[in-house]
């Protein structure tokens, strides 16, 4: 009834038996917090990293001068002193930002108590996830060897702690540390490729992280554009199927403003839209397919050619503006394929209080322009000539494309179009669509990116933030049309791209070197190295997982098959790698001694053991004198064995080994009834 | 939470000892630990390090994060591939019993072993020994043997019994352990614990004294005979072992009244154990005296001799005196 009461002696002997850690141990550790936290420190609070330094100093001067270590009662008031710090300097505990901060202050503090095994294994697991919270921060091409280095340490870290009594030499524990690594690749790289991907986050991504994204915004307030204009960023990099069209064609289609409140335009939800078929309307270009990774902008819309009619992007939708919209905003690289076609946009279910919407004006402002517009309006014969006068206006009046326009007043197309005349495409766009809508016709403004850069290593085009482009589109004879007013005024914007425009791309990047032929060589590898990671390893989801399962066979592969398939190849591996292990890890005996041992072992069962010491003969000996029942049948097989192993018989020997390994397979012998 | 852990540890441990002792039944004193017998398992770390790793999956998945996949993948792959090494570096390898020593009570007794490495890679961070001792081997280069000497705490006297063994492992990563459970037939005899002085002789018999009496006539020489263990360094004939090569030892005349011996009646102390203690002291200083003694308890009489063969004797019978077996 008491028994389970007794206090056991055992658990002290086995508690000590795992020492504090020792000196080498210490140093892994601090090494391995060091690795992990180092792509923290920038990101977090400047008082987290002196914390946390100040907590790894005072833990290695206590093992160099072997003071005891704080006692609970410092430890816990500083784990809550850090916790609250983290509280009040970010608001919240769950971010990036804050939880990276309450990662490090943890893995320092919990160094400070390294008792057991499993004190000091938690510092290393601490470490995996303060590795796995760089990964959300970055994932370019460089973080993958700061994950091998990283693994490879910690890794070491943690064989060297599972270690009683001293640590091995640092170069042999990450020779260790790489075999393992190593032969853990097969599994990793299975589970990677066929562990199947859902789509989407199930929660939103942590905030705080406190970077600004460049990108297009949901608003156009002319003048926005131009500080996009200045960024080298990349904002999407695009395969063609075929033969890309001439880079004047490529308007990539983003936001569509269609509602203006007379200072800027904003986008008015509009519904979805079924894709126009290409195959029963009259199209003017021809369709193009295309595979577009795009770089993460925080928005929900997807860069497309100018009209889309087919996407493989998972919960995506097209709007009524013809604009590709996700349910959730681009928070992770994200490949797609497109088709689209050039040219405006038909789409099939426009009703008419969409139409209206086009055509809304804000009342009270811009009074000159309105009157301009009415005026044209009048002498113009047809829609299109009136749109078509107003590009010859913008062509014909000393417009001027500037990166710097001097700021509007209260009716800023106004002043715009008859003061200033100097703007970016954003002025240009905006102020042709409000002089269309005064005119009677819908139009809307269209923000997007205009022009690529072609990457000649990787055959692929680059996008940049710098080619953020706005222009307008009209709703003439049934279908809209493209109409860019800044063509008129800077044509080689269209053409060439906005640098040749600005013809000074030393200026923006501000360095002499972007001319020479060298530095864009290097940038254009070092861009198709990026562009193949992303789209090798980092865009690898659920659409490379299906196409990759079509080339076994597998078409649209469920969740299921994929977990079929991978839980198969793993378990096929795992048992591959055990029953090479065991082949290679079984001792080189001969079969005779394995077949004697066996003998011996069957006669141990029934009489004794063998004796570490005896020979043959002796044990023979003390088995018949035991077993005398059983002395003829051991007589005779120890008697092959004796001459096997001993005469150096040659004739009949391989007859007499197999007589006698037969016959000891065949050797059961039964127990006497024990006696009493 | 620990008492929690430890009572599960206790009600589930039994069990699986015992169904690995009925599954394996008594072991051979020699022969090799194969993978058939080998359990493994995963350590507290190696459960914290699944969830760990866990956690991760779910965060790479919400987040699509194809690093985070790495990482986890790649941890996955690393503990999946400590399970193997951990299992390899314990799986077959031989164990072969050596020996042991009887010990007094309370003292520890030995047992020896030999730990054998007939693989073609070495063994590491073995753990032998039994609850409440473990001698931790270093490195195990491939083909040799390494002593080990586990004691056990020995509380009373009479036969103990080798405690269940076990070898274990955490190498790799410590993320899991391997072991086997060894249940070896051996026992040892526990000498009674002899008492700190040497106590005089409570009863004088006829003839026969025990205390105050001058040690065998060193004067009357009265041959040469061959040397038997026990025999003091002192008596050996040193002189003809070198001339002849032979080891002989000096015999003085005793005669009947030289012998020594040790009575049961001489002590008439209530308590058996400290009668038997007290014995037990009179047999030792009997011994480092160099005469020829002979002991009488109850039920059993040896007659008088010296060396350790006899020395044992004797003290063998005071431990099994009316005893049992202590499992240790």
């Amino acid at each position: 009834m008491m028994l389970w009461r007794q206090k056991k002696p055992v658990t002290r002997e086995r508690r000590s038996e795992t020492p504090n850690v020792s000196a080498g141990q210490l140093i892994w550790l601090v090494v391995a917090i060091l690795l992990t936290g180092a792509p923290h420190l920038l990101h977090v609070h400047p008082w987290v990293p002196v914390v946390v330094v100040t907590l790894l100093l005072w833990r290695i001067i206590a093992a160099l001068r072997r003071q005891p270590l704080p006692s609970i009662w410092i430890r816990v008031p500083l784990t809550v002193l850090g916790f609250l710090g983290v509280l009040f300097s970010y608001r919240q505990v769950s971010g990036l930002s804050a939880g990276s901060a309450l990662l490090l202050i943890m893995a320092a503090m919990k160094l400070l108590e390294t008792r057991g095994h499993r004190d000091r294994a938690i510092v290393i697991f601490i470490c995996y996830f303060l590795l796995f919270a760089t990964f959300l921060r970055e994932q370019a091409i460089w973080s993958a060897a700061y994950l091998i280095i990283s693994v490879l340490i910690t890794t070491a870290a943690l064989a060297q702690i599972a270690r009683i009594g001293p640590v091995v030499s640092a170069p042999h524990a990450m020779a260790h540390a790489t075999r393992l690594v190593l032969q853990s690749l097969p599994v990793a790289l299975l589970l990677f490729l066929l562990f199947p991907r859902i789509p989407g986050p199930f929660w939103s991504l942590p905030s705080g992280g406190n970077q600004a994204i460049t990108g297009l915004s949901g608003e156009l307030n002319p003048g926005d554009i131009s500080e996009l204009a200045m960024s080298d960023k990349v904002a999407f990099r695009v395969r063609f199927d075929t033969a890309p069209p001439r880079t004047s064609a490529l308007y990539w289609r983003g936001p569509v403003m269609n509602e203006f409140d007379g200072r800027k335009w904003l986008q008015r939800p509009v519904g979805r839209s079924s894709a126009a078929n290409p195959a029963d309307s009259d199209w003017p270009g021809p369709t193009i397919g295309y595979e577009v990774t795009l770089e993460p902008h925080g928005q929900r819309w997807l860069l497309a050619l100018e009209t889309p009619f087919t996407w493989d992007a998972h919960d995506a939708h097209l709007s009524g503006a013809g604009q590709l919209l996700r349910n959730m905003p681009v928070e992770q690289r994200t490949s797609y394929r497109g088709t689209s076609v050039l040219g405006g946009s038909r789409i099939q279910d426009v009703n008419s209080t969409m139409l209206d919407w086009d055509r809304a004006l804000p009342n009270p402002a811009n009074p000159r322009s309105l009157a301009f517009a009415r005026q044209l309006r009048d002498t113009a014969a047809s829609d299109a000539d009136y749109l078509q006068e107003l590009l010859k206006y913008f062509a014909a009046e000393p417009f001027y494309y500037t990166l710097r326009p001097p700021s509007l007043g209260d009716d800023p197309v106004d002043e715009f179009l008859f003061d200033t005349r100097r703007g970016f495409c954003g002025h240009f766009a905006s102020a042709f669509t409000l002089l269309a809508r005064a005119g009677g016709i819908p139009a809307r403004v269209v923000t997007g990116y205009q022009g690529a850069e072609r990457n000649p290593l990787g055959n692929y085009w680059i996008i940049r933030q710098s080619d953020a482009h706005a222009w307008a589109e009209a709703w003439i004879d049934g279908r809209w049309v493209r109409y860019d007013p800044t063509a008129m005024v800077a044509p080689d914007r269209i053409e060439y791209g906005f640098d040749a425009a600005m013809n000074r791309r030393d200026e923006i990047s501000g360095n002499m070197l972007a001319d020479s032929r060298l530095f864009v060589q290097i940038a254009m590898s070092w861009d198709a190295l990026n562009a193949g990671w992303n789209r090798w390893v980092l865009s690898f989801g659920p659409q490379t997982q299906a196409t990759m399962m079509s080339l076994v066979g597998i078409r649209h592969p469920s969740v299921e098959h994929l977990v079929m398939v991978m839980a198969v190849s793993i378990t096929g591996l795992l048992i591959l790698i055990g029953i090479v292990q065991r082949v290679r890890m079984k001792p080189r005996l001969d079969d005779l001694l394995i077949a004697y041992e066996r003998l011996c072992q069957r006669t141990g069962k029934v009489a004794r053991y063998r004796r570490p010491s005896e020979g043959p003969h002796e044990y023979l000996a003390a088995l018949c004198a035991q077993r005398p029942d059983l002395s003829t049948e051991l007589c005779a097989l120890f008697d092959m064995y004796i001459r096997l192993r001993y005469d150096g018989i040659e004739d009949d020997r391989q007859q007499l080994r197999r007589r006698f390994l037969a016959a000891v397979r065949a050797f059961r012998p039964t127990a006497l009834p024990t006696a009493g | 939470m620990n008492a929690i852990a430890q009572r599960l540890n206790d009600t589930f441990g039994r069990k699986a000892q015992d169904w690995a002792r009925r599954r394996q039944g008594i072991d051979p004193h020699s022969g090799c630990l194969t993978s058939r017998r080998i359990y493994i398992l995963p350590t507290r770390a190696g459960v914290i390090y699944a969830a760990v790793v866990f956690t991760m999956l779910i965060g790479s998945m919400n987040y699509n994060n194809n690093m985070g996949f790495a990482l986890t993948f790649l941890l996955v792959g690393i503990g999946i591939t400590s399970i193997y090494h951990c299992h390899r570096n314990i799986a077959d390898v031989y164990l072969h019993f050596a020996g042991s020593q009887p010990a007094f009570a309370g003292e520890f007794v030995r047992f020896n072993f030999v730990i054998e490495n007939q693989s073609t890679f070495p063994r590491t961070q073995l753990r032998f020994g039994h609850d409440g001792c473990q001698e931790i081997s270093g490195t195990l280069p491939p083909g040799e043997r390494q002593q080990v000497s586990l004691r056990v705490k020995t509380t009373r006297r009479g036969r103990l019994t080798l405690p269940r063994l076990l070898l274990s492992t955490r190498y790799p990563l410590g993320l899991f352990r391997a072991w086997t459970w060894i249940n070896m037939d051996i026992d040892e005899v526990i000498y009674p614990q002899p008492v700190p002085f040497a106590p005089m002789s409570m009863v004088n018999h006829d003839g026969t004294t025990t205390a105050g009496r001058r040690s065998a006539g060193d004067d009357d020489f009265s041959g040469l005979r061959t040397y038997r263990v026990g025999d003091p360094p002192k008596r050996i004939a040193w002189k003809v072992l070198a001339r002849t090569g032979e080891t002989l030892v000096t015999e003085y005349h005793g005669g009947a009244h030289d012998l020594v011996w040790i009575d049961w009646q001489d002590f008439p102390v209530r308590d058996l154990e400290e009668r038997l203690s007290l014995l037990t002291r009179r047999v030792l200083d009997a011994e480092t005296s160099g005469e020829a003694w002979g002991l009488r308890i109850p039920g059993r009489t040896i007659a008088p001799d010296r060396g350790t063969v006899h020395r044992h004797r004797c003290l063998q019978a005071l431990a099994l005196y009316d005893a049992g077996t202590e499992r240790g």
